[in-house]
């Protein structure tokens, strides 16, 4: 009895690890194909006009945490929300978009 | 042998509901609620809210609710583990020693866990990897502790035949004296 208690929380507990929140798929083209970093970056500052806290790789997305204003109503001073996105890393398109507030 | 059952209050309306919201919350965080999403942080939120609330409670709740009734002094547990070995257990006590330990430990689990959540939301945490992997890392670590709480009870009242779900659903438990 205790033996199958115990089986059967090991095999329990090794299912219940949580995964890194899931990117899911930015793409499914190989490395090769993909934007270069430095590429992917100039294009968030300079087209999109966000600041990059952090970059990083994940799964098959570039992702980002950084800051962007906020759309603001008419004259106030630029306020900046925090926001977290996942790219796709062959043409840059925003994948997914969180934004903090 | 008596003939006389008795209904004996165990859990209290605040420790029930705390516990079976909190349990909620945290399933859903980990299992369904996107991570980052509104309703993620508000189910951790609650959760971290509920925690804070229960630990006042501990020092300021009915007796069973008490972190002094069953903080698991190495004495208690002696004493605890000898009583389970002679059968002579006490069916109007609610957490036994090592049961109180397990709440101690998932309490300050469920604490850095919600707590660290809210702080990858503040500026100065802001993608910060260190305060992402505790938050998984923490998460992970209540969820195993999670399943053994869950055998535990359902192992403990097999093997005392004292019923242990429902006095958490209803507050009482039927006693034969």
């Amino acid at each position: 009895m205790l033996k199958q208690t115990l089986f059967t929380l090991i095999a329990a507990t090794s299912l219940m690890t949580a995964q890194a929140a899931l990117a899911g798929d930015c793409t499914e083209e190989p490395r090769e194909n993909w934007m270069s970093e430095l590429d992917m970056q100039k294009m968030i500052v300079n087209d999109m006009g966000y600041t990059i806290y952090k970059f990083k790789i994940d799964d098959t997305c570039y992702e980002i945490y950084g800051k962007r204003p906020v759309a603001s109503d008419d004259g106030e001073e630029d306020k900046m929300e925090k926001i977290e996105i996942y790219f796709n890393p062959v043409n840059g398109e925003v994948v997914k978009e969180k934004v903090e507030d | 042998m008596s003939a006389i059952t008795e209904k004996v209050k165990i859990w209290d309306p605040f420790v029930r509901l705390f516990h079976w919201t909190v349990a909620t919350l945290f399933l859903l965080d980990f299992w369904v609620l996107e991570d980052g999403d509104p309703p993620h942080e508000w189910a951790g939120y609650v959760v971290g809210g509920l925690v804070g609330l229960r630990f006042v409670w501990g020092f300021i709740g009915p007796p069973n609710a008490r972190f002094a009734s069953f903080f698991p002094t190495p004495k208690r547990v002696k004493h605890h583990l000898h009583d389970l070995k002679s059968k002579q257990l006490d069916p109007t006590e609610g957490h036994n020693p090592l049961g109180g330990a397990m709440v101690i430990a998932l309490l300050v689990m469920l604490g850095i866990v919600s707590f660290s959540g809210w702080m990858q939301t503040w500026d100065r945490f802001w993608g910060v990897d260190w305060v992402e992997e505790l938050h998984e890392t923490s998460a992970n670590i209540t969820m195993i502790m999670v399943v053994i709480h869950v055998s535990a009870v359902v192992l403990m009242g097999r093997v005392t035949g004292i019923p242990l779900i429902g006095p958490m659903l209803t507050g009482k438990r039927k006693i034969n004296r």
